[in-house]
């Protein structure tokens, strides 16, 4: 149970930056997790495996989409959290994958292409629940956001009026979230580290997340 | 209105998505989404071109029957009753010749 997709039609938004952020933080505070890369570039399992420094990760790497739609229930089943991270543009496996969501998380950047890939993302996610008979809750998250800018703040402002529903956390663009990708550690104090807290709290509100996610669910 | 004349994005039109309706999300929901959805998309790998060549080899008819029926028992092709042997025994057997990739008006 618990199966969040990091997914956008648009590269370059963040999304494995968030899935492996997610991951980490999740492994951090004792979940039983699993980290699905569905991007055929594999950036997020090689972090995991290479770079990553912090408590074990189960961590899968598969971009085919017909194993995709084998290995996905098999890891929902086997683990209390699942995180997939998708490749930036519509192919098959991130269809799989958000098709196998229970919460898809879109991450927006403040650039006009950004709001009109996250409309059709969260469109093509929403019919994908549809058509699946099987709602999925859909969420934007604003990424690389500049507090108290007139950019960020139209960007926030174009996201609610187009209807796009939207997590309050917002990532801002700070460094900590690049050196991510280099320490293999999570920032421990300032901005990022507030933010990401902030995450997995509107997560575990809203239920997205399991209260206790430590107890592996044993298919 | 927004300052510094910043331009609003155009909401974009609400087209249906034509995907076939199924049951709740398992394996084969997820597969129909995979094989019928997704038709228009590229694919997310692109596989190596891998190089195939046939293999003749004459055995004995009862050896055949009996492959046959372990096959059949098995619900996979005689190939991947070889090849998951070949398997077991250590060769180096590529992935895909363990799956059954027989066209599906076949199957």
């Amino acid at each position: 149970m618990g199966v969040i997709t990091i997914t956008s039609r648009k590269g370059g938004v963040g999304k494995t930056s968030i899935a492996v952020i997610l991951a980490a933080s999740l492994a951090e505070g004792g979940a039983d997790i699993a980290l699905l890369d569905a991007d055929p570039n594999g950036s997020a399992s090689r972090w995991a495996k290479s770079t990553y420094a912090g408590p074990a990760i189960v961590t899968h790497a598969e971009a085919d989409a017909e194993r995709l739609a084998e290995l996905l229930p098999t890891l929902a089943a086997r683990h209390a959290i699942l995180i997939i991270d998708t490749a930036g543009f519509g192919n098959q496996a991130a269809m799989v994958a958000a098709a196998g969501a229970d919460l898809a998380l879109v991450p927006v950047t403040p650039g006009e292409g950004d709001l009109v890939e996250a409309q059709r993302t969260v469109a093509y996610v929403e019919g994908l629940g549809r058509s699946t008979r099987r709602p999925i809750p859909v969420r934007v998250i604003a990424n690389r956001i500049r507090r108290a800018t007139t950019l960020s703040r139209h960007v926030l402002a174009e996201i609610d009026k187009l209807g796009l529903p939207r997590l309050q956390v917002a990532f801002s663009e700070a460094v900590a979230y690049g050196e991510i990708g280099f320490s293999g550690t999570l920032p421990r104090d300032g901005v990022a580290a507030e933010e990401i807290a902030a995450l997995l709290a509107e997560l575990r509100q809203a239920a997205w997340l399991p209260a206790d996610s430590r107890q592996a669910v044993k298919a | 209105m927004a300052p510094k004349n910043f331009k609003s994005v155009e909401k974009l039109p609400e087209a249906p998505v034509v995907v076939p309706p199924s049951p709740p999300a398992d394996t084969e929901t997820l597969r129909r989404v995979a094989a019928e959805a997704g038709r228009s998309m590229p694919p997310a790998t692109v596989r190596q071109v891998r190089r195939t060549v046939l293999v003749n080899i004459k055995v004995s008819e009862g050896l055949a029957i009996a492959l046959a029926d372990r096959a059949q028992a098995e619900g996979i092709t005689q190939k991947q009753v070889i090849t998951r042997a070949l398997h077991a025994l250590g060769l180096p057997v590529d992935p895909l010749d363990l799956e059954d990739r027989s066209p599906r008006r076949r199957r």
